[in-house]
């Protein structure tokens, strides 16, 4: 009797184990989903593209160090249209993460906040579904004379919801990049 | 691998081949009161060596049967009476009167948190009515009764219990008898046991390998599950509390009853359910504060000649909201977050959970038995199965699914021998085994702790000796561990693994020095291989702003631990208990801040990595407790801890600061009505934890923030069990002064103050129907 209850033991010891198996050994590729890893601003002139600055850390936060972090150059007293584009480079191929950030622009909001720049002036031109500005899209006007500073660009999520009182101190980061900035 | 089956199963078809004798002898047992002459309902009787227990019906009258022929030490308790040991030596079934003394002052009994003398450990249990004033709190809070054991938190739904300075991967949690297999590497991780399922928690302080297997360093919390009824009829309880500040019901049943017949069989169903909205801190209520809970169990066992079979299932299941505002994303909005006075996220009372949460759920299953094959030789083995899930929700989501989510599965058994050729001494040998496999899930966002499989087997022998006024244990152990994990980026396939293996040894002596003085020492090692985060973290830890960075290549840490105590008691008047320790460990793993930070997409994160230090933690815990009157009783605490890095030279983070603690309780004399009613008021002090981490030249490599002011706490509770239907109420107030105070040891000190004035009502109904 005892052997038998052994063998019934052992027996179940090894069904649970094999029962419960998980595909351990084929693990899915460490591709952060709706990661930002890549920011663009693009700037253009009455159409025209004039210049492009890239914050791009293919992999991630951690990892490897950024593979490029650009300067923003523009001339002194004009007006550009500038555009913000989004990419989650961990995935192959890659994921545009601009229209997921526009989708959910009702709880997102971009601050542009110069330092050392005085005479630049961003403008806020897009808006979300329930009409607030969202920041993918603005307008620049640079000041007449030559100056070096530094533009913080911060995304906030908001997922309470925007108001059009929100501050930068709402809900959470999403993206932070301080730009050196030069107008000459 | 499969020597070790082949080992396996030799070792259970050896037990079977144990020849048993007849073991068909009936003891009875009368228990009275020595003063009044009247028969004691209820009393108890325990057979120590094989952890069993009966009571005495209401004629004081209990049968024990299926008995061998042999010596027998049993010891018999009953409320307010001096327990007593009892000695037989059973050759014929027999009948005896045993008469017990009952002490003056009564509610020396009720102490209930009981240092074990007799142990070469130190051991303490929490039961009876200190367990009941804990109800309703989570596992790591009801322990905190427990001298020695502090909790690590996050906010106010989660906590870890913390002993002798050491957490997470560094103490085992026991439930059930089986180590409970989560994701406990995270602080913010709370253990998957529901209070509820046990009436009896023992904690084992210090270093416990030789036991209990790798990661048991500082030491072991034990949730011994409640003992079958082998009796007839239908029990059980049921358990309300109510709390006033986060307006937090818990309701728990327990339904249990038996069989007498040739072959007994007994049954237990308990369930427990939990829900509680925002905490109030002093002026606001925390945002996104809400808990969920759900627990049950199940088990059966089956007396047959001298198997005693049980099964058994466990399921918990837990969804806690995260404070946003402590879901930080870089130093920026950590810095807004600690330089703010008041929390950041606004918040509102509100049962609501959103994101970012947590969800955990834990279910084991497990079946074994025990089998006294006679006198000298008993054995008992178990096999189980868990399965965990945690699944993390960030602040932050443009989808449904949880940003991080992890399956883990154990198996896992155990095979026991105890020998006992003559009274006095125990030879214990036992084997373990484990496999386990971690996975995350599909809908994982990210990979922070790899996909893993482990195997672990391990072997043990403890030599229990009883002489005189010593007893004296001494056990070594052997254990490995294979680790193999799994890792994908870009496609390619990262496959790495690891072996462990280990000695670890054991000293230990007690010796009852006079009937009121015994001291007691040990010597023993304990180990831990590397968790998998701390060898492959290289990212992200979302919530508190960091970057991790593991290594691979780490050694397992050893530990060396001396722990020296001290009893005076004096009848139940007056006891004096101190202990001193001191847990060497040598490539202590812990997380060094390095420069610079790193450069993200979303800003600076602070850089930490992993990294291998000699460690040294020496410390007191104490505690006293003397009867003034017989009415009044005064109480002490005090815990003083000092860790060092010894490789830098400089203290640890994160350890708890000194604490001290006084109460005095006043207890009614018990009435037709009331039955012990008692009140008790305490103090306790935390100081400011001075002994932190100091870089003087890079001290922004020190912490966030130092550690926040010392704070003074008032706690107050009142007790009774109502005489006749024997229901059992508790009032107990935390922090009374509503005080607004931070806790070193709280992951969201940074953030928000920890929670105001709680009034907690507890009641337990019994129910009868034998």
């Amino acid at each position: 009797m005892h052997t038998k209850s052994v063998t019934l033991l052992t027996a179940l010891l090894l069904l649970l184990m094999v029962s419960c198996k998980k595909d351990v050994d084929n693990p899915g590729d460490d591709a952060a989903h709706n990661a930002i890893t890549t920011f663009s601003i693009k700037f253009s002139e009455a159409g025209t593209l004039v210049y492009e600055a890239v914050f791009d850390d293919p992999d991630g936060p951690g990892g490897a160090a950024p593979i490029r972090f650009d300067e923003i150059k523009l001339s002194p007293g004009k007006t550009f249209q500038a555009s913000i584009t989004l990419t989650n480079k961990s995935k192959t191929p890659a994921e545009d993460m601009t229209s997921v950030v526009r989708t959910a622009g009702h709880q997102h909001l971009f601050f542009y906040t110069p330092t050392g720049l005085p005479g630049l002036n961003i403008t806020l031109t897009d808006k979300d579904r329930i009409g607030l500005p969202i920041g993918i899209e603005t307008q620049w006007q640079t000041p007449a004379t030559a100056q070096t500073g530094t533009l913080r660009i911060n995304l906030r999520h908001i997922a309470a919801g925007k108001t059009s009182s929100s501050k930068e101190t709402d809900g959470h980061s999403d993206i932070l990049i301080d730009f050196a900035t030069k107008i000459q | 691998m499969r020597n070790f089956w082949i080992l396996f199963t030799g070792l259970f078809i050896l037990h079977a081949e144990v020849i048993a004798q007849s073991c068909k002898l009936t003891l009875q047992l009368t228990i009275k009161d020595d003063h009044s002459l009247e028969p004691l309902a209820g009393a108890s009787v325990i057979w120590e060596k094989q952890n069993k227990v009966w009571y005495t019906e209401n004629d004081g009258r209990v049968q024990l049967t299926n008995l061998c022929p042999g010596n027998y030490v049993f010891q018999v308790s009953h409320i307010g009476c001096e327990p007593r040991e009892f000695e037989i030596n059973l050759t014929t079934s027999t009948a005896r009167e045993i008469w017990m003394h009952h002490v003056k002052v009564e509610l020396g009994e009720v102490s209930v948190v009981g240092i074990r003398p007799s142990q070469t450990e130190v051991r303490e249990d929490l039961r009876g009515t200190k367990l009941f004033a804990t109800r309703g709190l989570n596992l790591a809070q009801s322990l905190e009764a427990v001298n020695g054991v502090r909790i690590l938190s996050t906010g106010s739904t989660i906590s870890k219990p913390i002993i002798h300075g050491l957490h997470s991967n560094r103490i085992l949690l026991v439930t059930n008898g089986v180590k409970l297999e989560s994701q406990q590497w995270g602080t913010d991780h709370a253990p998957e046991i529901d209070p509820f399922a046990s009436d009896k928690f023992s904690v084992v302080k210090g270093a416990a390998s030789v036991r209990y297997g790798a990661e048991a360093i500082g030491g072991v919390v034990i949730a011994e599950p409640r003992r079958f009824p082998h009796e007839k009829g239908v029990s059980g309880e049921i358990n309300a509390v109510a709390f006033s500040n986060n307006g937090m019901g818990v309701i728990s049943g327990l339904l249990e009853g038996g069989s007498e017949s040739k072959n007994p069989i007994g049954w237990r169903l308990q369930g427990t359910l939990k829900k509680g909205g925002s905490t109030r801190i002093p002026g606001y209520w925390l945002a996104n504060t809400a808990i969920d809970e759900g627990n049950f169990s199940a088990g059966i066992s089956l007396q047959k000649n001298q198997w005693n079979w049980d099964a058994s299932f466990t399921y918990f299941s837990t969804q806690l909201g995260l404070y946003p505002g402590a879901h930080v994303d870089n130093i920026d909005d950590l810095n807004n977050a600690i330089a703010s006075e008041k929390p950041l996220f606004p918040g509102s009372f509100t049962y609501d959970i959103d994101r970012p949460y947590q969800q955990a759920k834990h279910w084991m299953a497990k079946a074994g038995a025990k089998i006294i094959w006679n006198n000298e030789h008993n054995s008992s083995f178990w096999i189980a199965h868990q399965e965990n899930q945690r699944d993390e929700f960030d602040a932050r989501a443009f989808n449904p699914f949880p940003e991080l989510s992890l399956n883990m599965g154990t198996t896992s058994a155990e095979i026991l021998h105890n020998y006992e050729p003559v009274s006095g001494l125990v030879w214990q040998n036992g084997a373990n085994f484990s496999f386990q496999q971690n996975i995350n899930n599909p809908s994982s966002a990210r990979i922070f702790i790899r996909n893993f499989e482990s195997w672990n087997v391990g072997g043990f022998s403890i030599l229990k000796l009883k002489s005189g006024k010593f007893r004296n244990e001494a056990g070594i152990r052997y254990d490995y561990k294979f680790f193999e994990s799994y890792y994908r980026q870009n496609s390619i396939l990262t496959v790495h693994n690891r072996t462990f293996s280990n000695v670890t040894a054991t000293l230990g002596t007690y010796f009852a020095a006079t009937p009121r003085l015994s001291l007691m020492m040990n010597v023993a090692s304990a180990w831990r291989p590397p968790a998998p985060n701390e060898l492959y973290a290289n990212g992200l830890h979302q919530g508190l702003a960091a970057v991790e960075i593991g290594n691979p290549d780490f050694k397992a840490e050893k530990a060396l631990n001396v722990n020296f105590q001290i009893i005076y008691k004096k009848d139940s008047t007056f006891l004096i208990e101190g202990t001193f320790y001191n847990n060497y460990i040598n490539d202590f793993i812990y997380l060094q801040p390095v420069q610079p930070p790193a450069l993200t997409i979303n800003g600076f994160y602070p850089k930490f990595e992993y990294r291998q230090t000699k460690a040294n933690l020496t410390g007191l815990d104490f505690s006293t407790s003397y009867f003034i009157t017989n009415n009044v009783e005064l109480s002490g605490k005090a815990n003083v801890l000092f860790a060092r890095n010894l490789a830098i030279d400089d203290w640890l983070i994160l350890m708890p600061a000194d604490r001290y603690e006084i109460a005095a309780s006043y207890f009614f004399p018990s009435g037709n009505k009331f039955t012990r009613p008692y009140v008790k008021a305490s103090v306790s002090h935390t100081v400011e934890q001075k002994r932190v981490p100091d870089d003087k030249a890079n001290p922004f490599l020190n912490d966030y923030a130092p550690p926040p002011p010392a704070f003074t706490l008032i706690e107050w509770e009142a007790g009774t069990i109502l005489t006749r239907s024997k229901i059992q109420a508790g009032l107990s107030v935390y922090n009374l002064m509503n005080t607004s105070y931070r806790d070193y040891m709280n992951r969201f000190r940074y953030f928000a103050d920890e929670a105001g004035l709680n009034i907690a009502l507890r009641i337990k109904i019994p129910i009868n129907n034998k």
